[in-house]
């Protein structure tokens, strides 16, 4: 309009953020962990879609995975085992203007976060979840987790694991205001880069299953696998991943898949033998908690220090002239007055 | 990026740099002691999106008929309603709203004025840097650091030009690229590399180009670039022409005078002789030999004398059309000089009788000059003629070849007794080019500016052999592309170009006001061209208006209502928009705040669409933006409403004319529909006719059949068989396509298990097993074989894993590499040393991974 194109309007004083700008600290998981790439995928996207990284957060719970925000070039926040989530969902509630990520080992999703994670889900809160699933509990040295397979000899199941091991993926599918489910692989790095992106790119709370090597604990656990690329399934939808020629050509097995069939995705999340991977299930017309409960306005940190200071005067102790006593609330503003 | 983070303690050995982001721990186990990390900057106070916002409409019912009698007042006498503000400083149509930081807006201008030796007269800048950055290497984050760097350095250009018109390419470039150093946030290495990028880019602009911008003088400014380029390449031709007509008189009169006596005397002979034989050669000797000879006969006095003057005529005017010899740089070859009359259309005409005698003059010497040169001039035929010379006997080349008048009018200095003298200019066809500037487009004109100015256009277009070229400032490339084709045309052109309101008269930028007159449909963009042909559909051509082919331009306006939900109307720009932005026009609208919205305020678009001439309780309005983002509705009045329904009838019109929804053409396209479809219903009932009556002939005869084998079965008793006749074809038809579906399909399994296809592609795409590579695209970033060699391995800048140089380090760690790689994606080659320790245990050890 007006003579101009759309894309001419620019953002001329933006600077350009290169990937390095995206790297934290030095890597220190394991030689060969996948969290490596699942590292360098997300910060591909960051600097594919110019995220600033001050308006950026990651946030992890407890566990190898969780070293993730250290990794990072942005803003982070290493929390408690299991509360990654509630975590992430007080920093998009207070600040919508940043762009979550939440990284979760299987552990702390699927065991002790459990109900987070359920809540999560239905809340539907604009973010990304990663669920990096080795099936084992690595920073504590080898027990068993949800997600261990069947028989598995760990540290705790030092006679195998005795229960089947739980599917995240038709767990999520399974709960109320489920709005985006997808599943990769990290030794795959372009599917795992498009299936991130995707997760970002959706409207809601976008949620990530990524089978993740443990070379550690679990050496063995992928190696079929990786030797037979025809048992990853590529789910083939018009608006899911396209694999680059190259992966194509590895990745032969597709599927076709409706991303919008809630019911097929269960099933398909369910299948045995083979490991679907790409965009399980989408739907963005889901309503986001934190769309419903946004504030008319956003507070300034004046006002906040007020309500905060109130807050905090109503348990404050004043000796004042009519004795010692609790306070009510009201201090602040008569001190103000005074 | 800067960001200001609190921290108490010094930064642990692993940590980022100070003013990185911070990695906020709540366990203190894990991370390191950060420990109080607030997040960055004040909290946002306005919304996260920019989209524009709806007030709540408060509004007590019993006040609503008072709201409703003062809006219905300004409606139809302008009396300003209750409640009422005058339209913000700030307040922008709501479609401008996203235009508002303009600064930070790519468009056409600056523009870079080209030197004569350039393929054009002028390229945007914008142009220029794209082509620089396009060229600038391989695409990556380099290049996209250069191209975002490039756009800052671009603005600041725009700035610097539009308070400095005056300035060059290369001070501006210079100019810009120290301020955007000095001024920049970075700091460290991002400020380094934002140096080295306007470096780069101030040594590709250092060109000392002059520079415009979207300014009252741009039309000028472009003309005086395309007409020399006209000129030359017009007169490339004939100035060659003329060279040798001059070269042939002078050749007669040189024959002639070598005929003559003195061309004989020892004087002449010794000056021929020049000065270096001066002495070996007796003059007056050779004078006396020469004397003796016989002379030719002289050319009469009189030829002579007409062959001078023709010559001097010609030699005096031979400059205007440059030298043929020296045709390719710049405008100093030729005397050519634009030199326009301003805002005088007296001194115009003036000036064009002057040009057209000297004119005259010349090409009656010049078609002397052409008989004497053939020596067909015979004095009593041709001296009567010429001496009757003048502009009617001028052929149609001739004229091309008079250098145009060119006249600039601008609106302000047009007076009305002005009129008369360009109606008449234009009646006439002279060959003056009309520069028309106009910066008023409302009914509300300043004192001083005449109305009939802005019809001007359609009624030269009227008179059917004028060029007429209308089109706005922010127009450069269709500007430049009109005035080259004015000129081309031998008669008046007109160029009418709207070059934004004064300064102070518009709330908005000038590129933006002149844009929106034709997104408006006040200011349309169109051209006539009388050499194009015939017709009106060969002559009239509308010049890519937005959405030409609709009444009024439409757009999606995003917003949120006032329970904070977005929305999405689709709203239509008008003469309203744009006049709203125009403060001459400020009487036509009103402001009037949520609390006096009344529920009989209907969209301006929407009202049009009405029988609006009588509807009485509804008033019209359109929505503003402010600078803080909140919507605003304007009333507008019953006049203006007028203004822009006329404007909709001129621009329907105009697309009649432009041959969008031609009237006549819908007519007769209806008449021909009806026409054929009479005719199809015919035929239909003709055939529906014939084949009921062939069903009739064709029932009575398998009756008849029918009858003749029931009787004949209950004569004979045997099976007429005329079942089992028909079975065979069927089954014959039904079978057919099975087997030839089998032999495709039985061809396609063949093609499809044919080894080798995809094997030899794979080769194919292979590198030569030789050499040392990477999967690259599978690598997953682990950090192993980077770490055990930085020598040979490296990152690209996707942080996926190559070889950068193979020989940096033995065929030992490349193996190494191989094994440790988890995805085994490095494949070692062949070894490069064969001098290398245990190679073949190496070689052996590679095996698995080539």
């Amino acid at each position: 309009m007006f003579g101009l194109k759309s894309e001419c309007v620019l953002k001329v004083d933006e600077e350009f953020h290169d990937l390095e700008e995206y790297q934290g600290r030095v890597a220190r998981w394991c030689p060969g962990c996948g969290d490596n790439g699942i590292l360098a995928a997300t910060q591909r996207l960051c600097r594919d879609e110019q995220l600033p990284p001050e308006k950026t957060v990651f946030v992890s719970g407890i566990g190898c995975a969780a070293r993730f925000p250290h990794y990072m070039g942005t803003y982070g926040f290493h929390g408690l085992h299991g509360r990654a989530l509630p975590t992430a969902q007080g920093v998009k509630i207070r600040r919508p203007d940043l762009k979550v990520f939440v990284n979760m080992g299987d552990g702390d999703c699927c065991s002790i976060g459990t109900a987070h994670w359920i809540h999560a889900v239905r809340m539907n809160m604009n973010m990304v979840a990663m669920l990096h699933d080795n099936n084992i509990y690595g920073l504590t040295k080898n027990q068993v987790s949800p997600t261990t397979p069947k028989g598995m000899t760990t540290a705790t199941t030092p006679h195998g694991s005795v229960l089947r091991e739980m599917n995240p993926l038709t767990a999520t599918l399974g709960i109320t205001n489920v709005s985006f489910v997808a599943q990769a692989v990290e030794w795959v790095p372009d599917l795992l880069y498009q299936v991130i992106r995707a997760a970002y790119q959706h409207k809601g709370f976008a949620f990530v299953r990524i089978l993740q090597r443990c070379p550690h604990f679990m050496p063995t656990l992928f190696d079929s696998l990786l030797s037979n690329p025809d048992d990853i399934m590529v789910l083939d939808s018009d608006d899911g991943v396209k694999l680059s020629e190259a992966t194509a050509k590895v990745y032969k097995t597709r599927e076709p898949h409706d991303t919008a069939d809630l019911n097929l995705a269960r099933e398909v999340a369910g299948t045995e033998g083979k490991v679907p991977v790409g965009i399980l299930y989408r739907n963005a017309s889901v309503p986001c908690y934190d769309e419903l409960r946004k504030p008319a306005r956003l507070h300034t940190p004046e006002q906040a220090r007020t309500v905060l200071d109130r807050a905090f005067d109503r348990f404050g102790i004043f000796p004042g002239a009519s004795g010692t006593r609790h306070g009510t609330g009201d201090e602040t503003d008569r001190r103000t007055d005074a | 990026m800067e960001r200001e983070t609190k921290r108490t303690d010094a930064p642990m050995p692993d940590q980022g740099a100070p003013g990185d982001p911070a990695t906020i721990d709540a366990t203190g186990s894990e991370a390191q002691p950060v420990e109080a990390a607030p997040l960055p900057g004040a909290i946002p106070v306005e919304p996260a999106s920019e989209l524009p916002d709806a007030a709540d409409p408060v509004m007590a019912a019993k006040q609503r008929s008072e709201i409703l009698k003062s809006l219905l007042a300004f409606y139809a006498h302008g009396l300003a309603p209750v409640g009422e503000t005058a339209v913000g400083e700030r307040c922008w149509p709501a479609l401008l709203h996203p235009y508002r930081r303009f600064a930070a807006i790519r468009h056409e201008f600056p523009l870079c004025l080209l030197p004569p030796g350039a393929d054009r007269p002028a390229r945007s800048l914008a142009e220029i840097i794209d082509e620089f950055v396009d060229e600038s290497g391989p695409d990556g984050d380099e290049k996209e650091r250069l191209r975002r760097h490039a756009y800052q350095l671009e603005a600041r250009i725009g700035e610097l030009v539009s308070d400095n018109p005056g300035l060059s390419l290369d001070a501006a470039a210079g100019k810009a690229s120290a301020n955007l150093l000095d001024v920049t946030p970075l700091a460290g290495k991002k400020k380094q590399r934002l140096g080295e990028n306007l470096e780069q880019l101030r040594a590709a602009l250092a060109r000392p180009l002059g520079l415009a911008g979207c300014e009252p003088d741009l039309p000028c400014k472009l003309f005086e670039q395309v007409a020399p380029r006209h000129w030359r390449t017009r007169s490339a031709a004939w100035s060659e022409q003329l060279a040798m007509l001059v070269h042939n008189l002078r050749d007669i009169l040189r024959v002639d005078f070598d005929h003559s006596p003195d061309a004989k005397s020892a004087g002449h002979l010794r000056d021929a002789l020049g000065t270096g034989q001066r002495d070996d050669v007796d003059a007056e000797r050779m004078a006396a030999m020469l004397g003796r000879t016989r002379l030719a006969e002289p050319l009469p006095e009189e030829r002579r004398t007409r062959i001078r003057e023709t010559l001097e005529t010609l030699t005096g005017l031979q400059p205007l059309f440059g030298d043929p010899d020296r045709r390719d740089d710049s405008n100093g070859v030729s005397s050519f000089s634009l030199d326009p009359v301003s805002d005088d259309c007296a001194a115009a005409l003036a000036r064009h009788d002057a040009r057209q005698r000297e004119m005259v003059a010349f090409f009656r010497a010049v078609r002397v000059a052409e008989l004497e040169v053939s020596n067909r001039y015979e004095a009593a035929l041709h001296d009567s003629f010429f001496a009757s010379f003048d502009a009617s006997h001028l052929s149609r080349e001739e004229l091309s070849l008079c250098p145009p008048v060119v006249l600039v009018l601008h609106q302000a200095d047009v007076g009305d007794w002005d009129a008369q003298a360009l109606l008449g200019l234009l009646v006439a066809d002279l060959p003056v080019k009309i520069i028309l500037q106009l910066d008023c487009l409302g009914s509300r004109t300043p004192p001083g500016r005449s109305t009939w100015v802005c019809a001007l256009p359609r009624m030269a277009m009227s008179l059917g052999h004028v060029f007429v070229m209308q089109c706005p400032a922010s127009r450069p490339g269709e500007l430049v592309k009109g005035f080259a084709r004015g000129l081309d045309h031998i008669g008046s052109a007109l160029f009418c170009v709207y070059t934004g309101a004064p300064t102070g008269e518009s709330r908005l930028p000038r590129y933006l006001d002149c844009a929106s007159a034709t997104e408006s449909r006040a200011f349309p963009a169109y051209e006539y061209d009388p050499d194009r042909g015939p017709t009106q559909a060969e002559r009239m051509c509308l010049l890519d208006n937005p959405q030409q082919t609709r009444a009024w331009v439409s757009e999606p306006f995003a917003f949120r209502d006032a329970s904070g939900a977005n929305k999405t109307r689709d709203i239509a720009f008008t003469l309203a928009d744009f006049l709203m932005t125009d403060v001459r026009q400020a009487e036509f609208f009103c402001q009037v705040p949520p609390s006096h919205w009344h529920p009989n305020m209907v969209p301006l678009d929407e009202f049009l669409d009405m029988d609006w001439e009588i509807a009485v309780r509804d008033i019209p309005y359109l929505l503003a933006v402010d600078e803080n983002g909140k919507l605003h509705r304007v009333v507008v009045t019953r006049s203006m409403v007028r203004q822009i329904a006329h404007c909709a009838a001129r621009w329907r019109t105009l697309q009649e004319e432009g041959g969008i929804g031609n009237s006549h053409a819908l007519n007769l396209l209806a008449a021909e529909k009806d026409c054929l479809q009479q005719q199809l219903a015919e035929e239909v009932a003709r055939i529906r006719e014939q084949h009921e009556l062939q069903l009739e002939q064709g029932v009575g005869e398998l009756t008849r059949e029918i009858v003749a084998r029931i009787a004949a079965q209950l004569t004979d008793g045997t099976d007429s068989g005329f079942a089992a006749a028909s079975t065979p074809s069927l089954t014959q038809a039904a079978a057919a396509p099975p087997a030839a579906e089998s032999a495709a399909a039985a061809e396609a399994v063949a093609a499809e298990s044919a080894p080798g296809d995809t094997g030899e592609t794979d080769e194919e795409d292979s590198p030569s097993l030789d050499e040392p590579y990477i999967d690259t695209p599978l690598c997953t970033a682990c950090d192993d074989c980077t770490t055990m060699s930085a020598q040979i391995f490296a990152y690209n800048e996707d942080k996926q894993a190559y070889i950068k140089d193979a020989a940096a380090g033995t065929y030992q760690e490349l193996v190494l590499a191989a094994e440790k790689c988890p995805v085994s994606i490095i494949h070692p080659g062949k070894p490069r040393d064969a001098d290398e320790p245990n190679l073949d245990e190496w070689i052996a050890r590679a095996k698995p991974y080539l």
